[in-house]
């Protein structure tokens, strides 16, 4: 697989799923909680996501259940779809060290600045 | 209307909004592969009545465009599945080209073949009735309608690329809207009909569909540069060529009119649903307002600016300050889409 950076969407859905097996809802629920509600998953992009998810073999469907007629899915992580998650927080925690490794380098210079 | 249900049940009134609301999603559902409904339908549905409780459902309409939407990506998806993304990108890249060539081929001939036939030059009045234009007597017109068309457009193009999503996205819906309300009040309401801006309005939309993921792309932004060098060349050819004519417009109004006519026609009413649904996928809008600005140099001489000089003035001035000013909105733009392609560099996306 390509080891190119994922969307947030993507990236939010996997972490919801790393506490546990979920249902389609409680994931949508979960990724608005995790982004302090500003992603708000759409029904149609988290079963796309869901899907292409499934099919790069990142999570599976573990259990179902039938809930007022409607069949209700629960989905897992998959060990690949966990190591992907890792290596893409390892990222995430790589860009923003360097993001403030930047940032401090930049205040260093300002202060030069103002003491010169 | 029914009171609200104890915690017992649904009382019939939310009963009948619960069915209501499912027919509804399942009618978006159908723009799915009959594969994926069979896979997914029943959860959806599930997930999007679940935060009804026991008030009863109202249809959430963004839902059942994004179900409409999604689904037609992945009936695209599945149509070109046999053929990697490079092929795919560029197949897109040539089916663009291609378009672009037909469409000038089209404007050229139209303007060359009756000279080249010794076809007489029509007064204004006489190419009016060879086109079957009605005259408005007075009033505001569906040349006003294409200037707002192209206007909102750009508005959209800006909110979009200045990282105003939503905002932008409601313009192109106007935009979209307007398109099609043009030919819809020409047809019933004697004003004057569209011009070329018809064609060279739905000409923007279809190469900012067909082509927009791959010319905005990280590593190709010499497509954007040449996008951008034709269109406004293109435009800057067409204004000269203006100042230099013979003073008769009515082979350009005419002539163009009726070999661009059925082109037009048929682009028009297959592309505007189709950005309209691409317009709201949220990994395509920066993309398609990049496009759209790339266009709109073109576009705008074209469609509304010619209209607005008739209006304003007969000199070209305002075609010039017009044009100007097109070319400056499309340098921003660049220079906001590069700072895109340097972050996208340091954090890719799939």
């Amino acid at each position: 697989m390509a080891k190119t950076g994922m969307q947030e969407p993507t990236f939010l859905v996997l972490t919801a799923l790393a506490g546990g097996p979920r249902h389609g809802y409680a994931v949508m629920r979960e990724v608005t909680a995790a982004s302090e509600g500003r992603v708000r998953l759409r029904a149609g992009t988290l079963y796309a996501a869901l899907e292409r998810l499934e099919a790069e073999g990142l999570v599976r469907a573990c259990d179902s259940e039938v809930v007022d007629g409607r069949r209700r899915r629960y989905y897992e992580l998959t060990d690949q779809g966990a190591a992907r998650l890792a290596e893409e927080a390892a990222r995430a925690a790589a860009n923003a060290a360097r993001a403030k490794r930047a940032l401090a380098a930049r205040t260093a210079r300002a202060a030069r600045t103002v003491t010169a | 209307m029914t009171g609200r249900a104890g915690a017992g049940g649904r009382p019939g009134g939310d009963v009948e909004s619960l069915d209501r609301a499912a027919r509804v999603y399942r009618l978006a559902m159908g723009a799915y592969p009959r594969r994926w409904r069979a896979r997914y339908a029943d959860e959806v549905l599930g997930v999007l009545l679940e935060p009804a409780g026991n008030a009863g459902p109202a249809v959430d309409w963004r839902e059942a465009s994004s179900l409409v939407g999604n689904g037609l990506l992945v009936r695209v998806e599945e149509l070109f599945g046999w053929c990697t993304r490079r092929t795919r990108e560029v197949a897109a890249a040539g089916a663009s080209m291609m378009l672009m060539v037909v469409s000038v081929a089209a404007l050229v001939f139209g303007e060359w073949l009756p000279r080249r036939a010794g076809a007489p030059l029509l007064s204004i009045e006489d190419a009016d009735v060879a086109a079957g234009w009605q005259a408005a007597e007075t009033g505001f017109g569906t040349p006003g309608l294409g200037t707002i068309v192209c206007l909102t457009a750009m508005v959209g193009s800006l909110c979009t690329i200045l990282g105003r999503a939503r905002a932008g996205q409601g313009w192109f819906a106007v935009t979209a809207a307007a398109a099609l309300a043009a030919p819809l009040v020409s047809a019933v309401v004697p004003v004057n009909r569209p011009l070329v801006m018809h064609l060279a309005l739905v000409f923007g939309l279809a190469m900012v569909a067909a082509a927009a993921p791959v010319a905005v792309r990280p590593g190709r932004r010499a497509w954007v540069a040449g996008g951008v060098a034709a269109v406004a060349g293109v435009a800057l050819l067409w204004v000269f060529s203006s100042v230099t004519h013979d003073g008769d417009w009515s082979t350009t109004f005419y002539d163009v009119y009726l070999v661009t006519r059925p082109i037009s026609d048929a682009v028009s009413w297959v592309t505007i649903p189709g950005v309209l649904v691409v317009a709201v996928v949220p990994g395509l809008r920066r993309h398609i307002a990049a496009y759209l600005l790339m266009c709109l140099p073109w576009w705008l001489q074209q469609a509304g600016f010619q209209q607005l000089r008739s209006l304003l003035a007969p000199d070209t001035v305002p075609a010039f300050i017009g044009l100007a000013a097109l070319l400056i909105l499309a340098a921003v733009g660049l220079a906001r889409l590069r700072q895109t392609y340097r972050l996208e560099r340091i954090n890719p996306r799939p």
